[in-house]
């Protein structure tokens, strides 16, 4: 059986973390090599796409139109002592807790689709047993349109405002979640989202 | 980018330089105190000094200077907003990224950023290329950063920080509020699903 090596160790080649003599394995490995070597192609050619640098009046403009829109929005708002208290106590409990028992109705619902002691995705901590080097996860985890309306929904909130109210942790909190969310869970967020959009005619 | 923030009273450096008028010589967790105190041109300081991080930050994310500019704009303001609750824990600069993260990845999650016009290409070196090598270049640059757009979510989060900020693998997992294995792990299925959307031309 053949010992690839897995993707912590290949990134920490690609990036010269660690020299190719610490792992003997690449001499023997022809799959290894093209896959280290493809590897190091795709970071020299992200490497080379720069950005056009603004005109240094660019800046001054930037910064006077952040400062008329930190004007527009008065003082920060700051925390009562109250509130200081009671954040960490008890609503962010309150909120991971509602969070974790989404996840947890999401897991059981999705149950059938995992195998049990099979991830989903490989992590990166073991060596591949396999014939083959590690694969490369699929590309379309985030092109559903159902996926994209809970985004654009999410993109207009006001999450400071929200978190004011106390309805979430922190900005983008939502968001993150749905990010978070394994292959099956979201494939569940789908289906019950096409559910809802379905019965409201949309 | 950690750095760790004094509680509560403000230090003798605050006090000082505050009185002085002198907010740009503030180190970061004095500057956090005086905005967090509504004292005048504090936020401004934050802004000059991390604006151009955060610019090249969502240029990347969005391909243009127009959307680049706004969504800065909007990370800048919701920073502002949330100041009350920023306690510390990491450093400035990857709370910022991690605001202009969050909604970069929002903002951009339907739209596929428009192809970088040639002529925006200012800050090549270009006196010792023909055009015809200028023109490959380009479409070549169009092309990849095309394929960087497609890829999902937090793999392009972690290649753009990763390959163009020069984080660590641990300021990254700060950012996206994961573990250094994922982020590995998201850079390995970044680079690999690269390679697979540019086929063989790279």
């Amino acid at each position: 059986m053949t010992r690839h090596l897995g993707p912590d160790q290949l990134i920490d080649l690609a990036e010269g973390a660690r020299p190719e003599s610490s792992e003997p394995h690449l001499e023997s490995c022809q799959a290894c090599r093209q896959q280290l070597a493809g590897m190091r192609a795709m970071m020299s050619a992200a490497s080379e796409i720069a950005v056009p640098e603004p005109s240094p009046l660019f800046w001054d403009h930037f910064s006077e139109r952040v400062r008329q829109a930190v004007a527009l929005e008065g003082a920060p708002h700051r925390a009562s002592r109250w509130e200081q208290w009671l954040r960490p106590r008890v609503v962010l409990p309150l909120s991971v807790a509602a969070l974790g028992a989404v996840l947890i109705v999401a897991v059981l619902v999705t149950q059938p689709d995992v195998v049990p002691g099979m991830p989903e995705v490989a992590t990166t901590q073991r060596s591949q047993d396999s014939s083959e080097p590690p694969a490369f996860e699929s590309l379309d985890a985030s092109g559903d349109a159902s996926l994209n309306l809970v985004a654009d929904l999410t993109a207009e909130l006001d999450w400071e405002a929200a978190s004011r109210m106390e309805l979430t942790t922190h900005a983008g909190g939502a968001d993150e979640a749905v990010r978070e969310l394994t292959g099956g869970e979201l494939r569940e967020l789908q289906r019950l989202l096409k559910e809802e959009l379905a019965r409201a005619g949309v | 980018m950690t750095a760790s923030r004094r509680e509560a009273q403000p230090g003798p450096r605050l006090a000082s330089a505050a009185a002085d008028g002198l907010l740009t010589d503030l180190d970061e967790a004095a500057l956090v105190e005086a905005c967090q105190a509504g004292r005048a041109g504090a936020f401004d300081v934050v802004v000059e000094r991390h604006r151009r991080a955060i610019y090249l930050l969502c240029y990347r994310f969005v391909g243009n200077h127009e959307d680049a500019s706004d969504l800065s704009q909007d990370v800048f303001l919701r920073a502002y907003r949330g100041l009350s609750t920023f306690r510390g824990q990491s450093s400035l600069g990857t709370w910022l990224h991690r605001i202009g993260v969050n909604l970069c990845l929002t903002r951009v999650s339907t739209k596929k950023p428009p192809s970088q016009p040639i002529d925006a290409q200012q800050h090549v070196d270009t006196r010792s290329e023909s055009p015809s090598e200028l023109v490959l270049k380009a479409e070549r640059a169009s092309r990849v950063r095309e394929a960087i757009a497609q890829l999902p979510r937090k793999q392009r989060a972690t290649l753009i920080l990763r390959t163009y900020h020069e984080m660590s693998h641990q300021e990254i997992a700060n950012i996206l509020g994961s573990s250094v294995g994922a982020v590995k792990a998201n850079f390995f299925h970044a680079l690999g699903n690269l390679k697979k959307l540019l086929g063989d031309e790279q």
